[in-house]
């Protein structure tokens, strides 16, 4: 039997906007301190991220996936995402520009989260909760959070 | 909501605004700082930032169409004749 332990909990994170893709990850690297986040172009790259994880490697705690993406958008990532057995269940949360009610519906009803990215540090702040309140409570209280 | 309400409101409660009520439309760059461009009913609203998504250092609304020039000359037209 082999067992990994991993220190860090991965979150995934598609988007094809550079400068969101490094807006977030600063975001994250001053909250939170045991979280690696993966960063992907596209959703064909996430799909493909985790089809390439082997049972023994650990998945993502959280998914995230900007919704305007060239390739494979965010919902059709997300469709593809719910129909893989091992991921039926991840917590996802499609972060986008969009405060659409079509687009939140389209997300309830895949069993994901909604998060309109946002226009200023404060309401940054906010949506770093928001993501970690997507994962189950077990990943939530094993979350370090750095202090101010 | 009209431009000249829009425009009495504190920065924070615009932002908030636009938030909740405003579509995305593009984003430019002039130098290495970014502008964002939403609109919000009738009308085109721009955000300067010195730091992308964190520091709004000022916000430029209009509801003439000529706000749209300059990421409209970014749209790679070439590409629609190929």
């Amino acid at each position: 039997m082999i067992q990994s332990t991993s220190l860090k909990h991965i979150v995934l994170y598609a988007d094809d906007d550079i400068d969101d893709l490094k807006f977030v990850e600063q975001a994250f690297i001053e909250t939170m301190s045991n979280i690696e986040l993966v960063m992907v172009k596209d959703g064909v790259k996430a799909i493909d991220y985790l089809h390439r994880l082997s049972i023994f490697d650990p998945g993502p705690c959280l998914i995230i996936l900007d919704v305007n993406m060239p390739m494979l958008n965010g919902k059709e990532t997300l469709q593809r995402i719910r129909k893989m057995e091992r991921f039926e269940n991840i917590p996802v949360v499609l972060f986008t520009t969009s405060s659409l009610e079509q687009d939140r519906n389209f997300a309830i009803k895949y069993n994901a989260g909604f998060v309109t990215k946002p226009l200023d540090s404060l309401q940054m702040q906010h949506i770093i909760d928001q993501f970690i309140e997507h994962c189950s409570d077990e990943i939530k209280k094993s979350i370090r959070r750095k202090s101010n | 909501m009209t431009i000249t309400s829009f425009t009495a409101l504190p920065l924070s409660a615009q932002l908030k605004f636009l938030y909740a009520d405003g579509i995305y439309l593009s984003k430019r760059k002039i130098s290495e700082k970014t502008v964002i461009l939403y609109q919000l009913n009738q009308s085109y609203i721009e955000l300067f930032y010195l730091q992308y998504r964190c520091n709004v250092i000022s916000i430029r609304c209009s509801d003439n169409v000529d706000i749209l020039n300059p990421y409209l000359e970014d749209i790679p037209t070439y590409k629609l004749f190929i």
